[in-house]
């Protein structure tokens, strides 16, 4: 192929920025704990539930990896089982926070005007509220279960996504790019997902894989609470408020969901730093990833 | 060389990493500043000229490399200093003027601290020391009322008034040196002229030496002693300032000074001359002459041999063998196309009366109206007409110029004649029918027959959509073509504005900014438009692709009869492609005629201010027509009691010329506007 055009002479170096390391280990780590989650019932020793009356409180040694809880249950599979339900939780959350935040923002970005202000008045509204009570109110009115906490942890993010959609989508507005689709008549729909849309998602993507780890650690404090998965199913928030009683004692059964837990922020924090500089807005002339 | 350059640039060379090879954006130049001279560094973009002003401001990007080179300033080697000495030297000893007045003010802060702060800094004069010097010095730069400047912040002055400011800021601690780089590029004609003479003043005043960076040449020659011509990382002419126009060495001079638009009679009937190509980063060119893809007098040799300043009797200097043979040879010009280009209809296509738009914000508002001392902060609606009463014709494959600085409401026209935004009042026919009962849905057969060409390549192209969905798109949305016919379609207008076939499959960041702006035209073309709007589409590009991209409209409205508003603050670009001409003045037209009319017998005041502002090819004011026009703000009037009973009357100077003089009427008119007779 020939060279490729354009480049003047002082063609800057981030033509195509290779991976970089915080993007690269985040997204083995994560990617580590997704698929050891999604093969729970495949990698995880024992049955979640089963129990071991005859083993309760063993300290992680080699048939129990991670040691045994209260009830003798394995604390390495139940963790794992708990991953795929606080994984699902963060990931359901955060898929609805964008699936309603994103239209709305990118609604009031490029409407401007009384929509634009009603939109976002009411999601001021919203956000006035202390999120915890919010969530409380709710699930204290209704039987919780998991897909009604993914549900309200993911409402509870629409205002900050709806924001932040907004934001990206005011600059790009005022591009020419917009005026010409205006031009040849486009409708609103078309603009918004078509011309908008495409140019908007990098700062939205890093948002949401920060935002999965804020409604991981949420949910937790949601289960924690009790508020959140039943038992016997136990999420690592579950299991944590579950063990309390025996920190002293046997901390591993809280250790092994916390530190789980921990990596996972960890890596969707280091996922999302690199992807922000992967897709810096300096950079953003880049056709994608 | 002696001690009595001020700057000696040797054999410097940058690079920039990239992800294969480094990137040569300079290599090896040598360039010294005489003391108390003034040199001009002009080239494209891409040349290096703003590397070679980083480098020497110690202000490169952090993926450039000093790879070779000395850069002594007074003698010192000041790439060899320590980090906070080098600092020092900028602001105290070396003064630098951007090219963006607004971006190199701090919005937060005053303007009178941010000119003190580097003489306490530098100088360590007191706070009230300081104050005092930058009083004088205010006045120095043009300002009536100093005091009020220190108080205000940058956002409350004009562009004009903010270089000025940033221009005091620069030389505040007496520097030797001062470094402009584009210093009036970002700003309108008028006051482009006004800053030069300006800093022609204050190099006579404070003896500074200065690097002058520019693309345009007239701005150069009229403040410069010497010009260095970049090309591609390496210089190829260095001549007097005073002859390089009427006898340019170099080639690549040549065809710079060719492509300037030229207002005398001959230079506007003529076509403009272009350089084809691009300035090209191809690895292979760095054995021959860089510039030989491009060259019109290319010969084997140049393609294999480097070339190396060669002193030439004139005192100038130039990269090129063949200087002595070519001499005397122009740059070579198409032969004159303009010749069976077809005389515009008399057909009137666009009809549009009494046209306005009020633009209203309510907002929480510091209040300007007297001096920007006493701002009482007032809450109240602010109707602003940014188009007040414009009423025009266009005909058929008719061309009609509409030129005015920023903010005179040129723009707003554009929008409201293709009803992209609804008009407050007056009304639109578009080829006798009205357009306006649309409202902002005009119907598809009048998008389709009218469409726009932006100024700014970079923003007019989704850069996440490829070049043919890009000029594919309007086709399917606006026609009833099947998709094979469109990708048809497409080929042809690529074709049509000259870009490869292979293009397709590209997305706008790959393209060149000449070659963006032909996306863009053939977008506008692609439903086969009888009017298009060109809303400034060639200030955005260097002089040499303004020229190819001049050509091509002409060129396409000659093949498909079309008529074309084109929008430009340049009268000289103008001059070349349009009929008639509007001279549009804080929201109004004050002045329209034939293109000769309004060059020849211009009767405003306004487009005579304009004219004479105008820096012609020979870099002299095209005419010693008075430059002192009262400067006040240009924007579109806002509605205060004068402006409401301002009675306008048109003169007619002849069938196409008028002009419109404005006069307060006598006291017991009940206000209204007077109505305005067209002839028809």
């Amino acid at each position: 192929m020939a060279l490729p055009l354009g480049n003047t002479v002082a063609q800057p170096a981030w033509r195509r920025p290779a991976l970089r390391g915080k993007l690269l280990v985040g997204g083995a780590l994560l990617g580590i704990i997704v698929l050891l989650a999604l093969f729970a019932p495949i990698v995880a020793p024992f049955p979640p539930e089963e129990l071991h009356v005859a083993d309760r409180f063993q300290a992680p040694n080699a048939i129990y990896l991670a040691g045994t809880d209260e009830l003798g249950r394995d604390v390495l599979s139940r963790t794992l089982y708990g991953s795929r339900l606080s994984l699902f939780l963060g990931l359901a959350a955060t898929f609805i926070a964008m699936l309603i935040g994103i239209p709305l923002g990118l609604l009031a970005g490029y409407s401007r005007g009384w929509l634009d202000e009603l939109i976002m008045r009411l999601l001021d509204v919203m956000m006035s509220f202390p999120p915890i009570i919010l969530i409380l109110l709710v699930l204290a009115v209704m039987t919780p279960n998991l897909a009604k906490t993914a549900l309200v942890v993911g409402l509870l993010y629409v205002p900050a996504v709806a924001r932040l959609a907004r934001s990206v989508t005011l600059s790009i507005a005022a591009e020419d790019f917009i005026q010409a689709a205006r031009a040849r008549g486009e409708s609103r729909l078309y603009i918004l997902f078509r011309e908008i849309m495409p140019n908007a998602w990098p700062p939205l993507v890093v948002d949401a894989s920060l935002r999965v780890s804020f409604a991981i650690l949420l949910a937790a404090v949601l289960s924690f609470l009790g508020f959140g998965v039943q038992p016997p199913q136990a999420d690592w928030g579950l299991m944590i408020s579950q063990s309390r009683s025996f920190l002293q004692i046997s901390p591993w059964i809280a250790l092994t969901p916390g530190i789980v837990m921990c990596l996972t922020v960890v890596s969707l924090s280091l996922l999302g730093d690199g992807l922000r500089e992967h897709l810096d807005p300096r950079l953003r002339h880049g056709p994608g990833l | 060389m002696g001690a009595d350059n001020i700057v000696e640039i040797e054999n410097l060379t940058v690079e920039f990493a990239g992800d294969g090879a480094a990137v040569r954006a300079v290599d090896t130049i040598s360039l010294s500043i005489p003391r108390g001279s003034a040199v001009g560094l002009v080239g494209e973009s891409g040349s290096g000229k703003s590397t070679v002003v980083g480098a020497l401001l110690g202000l490169l990007a952090p993926q450039a490399l000093v790879v070779a080179g000395t850069i002594r300033f007074d003698g010192i080697n000041i790439a060899r200093l320590p980090k906070a000495q080098r600092r020092s030297l900028l602001g105290s000893r070396i003064g630098t003027v951007f090219q963006d007045p607004f971006a190199s003010l701090n919005p937060a802060i005053r303007v009178g601290r941010q000119i003190t702060e580097p003489l306490i800094r530098h100088r360590r004069v007191s706070r009230m020391e300081a104050a005092k010097q930058v009083r004088a010095l205010l006045h120095d730069v043009g300002f009536a009322d100093p005091a009020a400047v220190m108080h205000a912040y940058p956002h409350q002055l004009s562009g004009g008034m903010q270089q000025r400011a940033l221009i005091a800021t620069a030389i505040v601690c007496g520097p030797s040196l001062l470094v402009l780089d584009e210093p009036t590029t970002a700003l309108d004609v008028t006051i482009e002229a006004q800053i030069l003479d300006l800093l022609k003043a204050l190099r006579r005043s404070h003896g500074l030496s200065m690097l002058f960076v520019s693309h345009n040449l007239g701005a150069v020659k009229t403040l410069c002693d010497r010009v260095d011509v970049m090309y591609a990382g390496q210089i190829v002419e260095r001549s007097d300032a005073r002859t390089i126009f009427s006898a340019a060495l170099h080639p690549y001079t040549k065809g710079l000074i060719a492509s300037i638009p030229r207002l005398d009679r001959a230079g506007r009937r003529s076509r403009l001359a272009a350089i084809p190509g691009k300035v090209g980063g191809s690895a292979a060119r760095l054995l021959g002459c860089r510039f030989e893809p491009r060259c019109p007098f290319a010969a084997d040799r140049c393609r294999t041999e480097p070339q190396r300043l060669i002193p030439h009797v004139s005192g100038g200097e130039a990269a090129c063998w063949r200087l002595d043979e070519l001499r005397e040879t122009a740059w070579p010009v198409a032969t004159n196309q303009r010749a069976n280009r077809r005389e515009a209809g008399t057909e009137v296509l666009i009809d549009a009366e009494h046209l306005g738009k009020i633009f209203s914000s309510a907002r929480l508002r510091l209040n300007l109206d007297r001096r920007i001392g006493a701002v009482p902060l007032r809450w109240h609606r602010s109707p602003f007409r940014a188009v007040d009463d414009v009423s025009l014709t266009i005909g058929r494959g008719e061309v009609l110029g509409l030129v005015g600085e920023s903010g005179s409401g040129k723009t707003t026209l554009g929008r409201l004649l293709l009803h992209l935004i609804p008009a407050t009042v007056g009304s639109t026919r578009f080829d006798g029918e009205p357009v306006d009962a649309f409202d902002r849905r005009a119907p598809r057969a009048f998008r389709r027959n009218a469409q726009i060409v932006f100024q700014n390549p970079d923003s007019s192209l989704n850069p996440r959509h490829r070049v043919e969905e890009i000029v594919r798109r309007p086709i399917v949305r606006l026609t009833d073509a099947s998709m094979s016919t469109a990708d048809r379609r497409v080929d042809e207008l690529l074709e049509l504005v000259q870009l490869p076939h292979a293009y397709r499959r590209r997305y706008p960041h790959e393209l060149s900014g000449g070659e963006k702006q032909r996306v863009g035209i053939a977008r506008a073309l692609a439903t086969n438009p009888r009017f298009i709007v060109c809303d400034e589409p060639v200030s955005a590009l260097d002089v040499s692709v303004q020229a190819t991209i001049v050509n091509l409209l002409d060129d396409l409205r000659a093949e498909f009869e079309l008529a074309y508003l084109f929008i430009s603050h340049n009268l000289a670009v103008v001059a070349h492609i349009a009929d008639r001409i509007a001279i549009m003045y804080r929201g109004r037209i004050c002045e329209m005629g034939t293109r000769d009319e309004i060059l020849d017998r211009p009767s405003h005041p306004y487009t005579r201010t304009l004219l004479s502002s105008l820096v012609d090819v020979a870099g002299n004011p095209s005419s010693a027509l008075d430059r002192s026009l009262p400067r006040t703000p240009p924007c579109g009037s806002n509605f205060t009691a004068a402006a409401e009973q301002t009675e306008t009357t048109l003169t007619w100077l002849s069938d196409t010329h008028w002009m419109r003089s404005e006069s307060v009427p006598d006291a017991g008119n009940d206000g209204a506007i007077a109505p305005i007779r067209h002839k028809s």
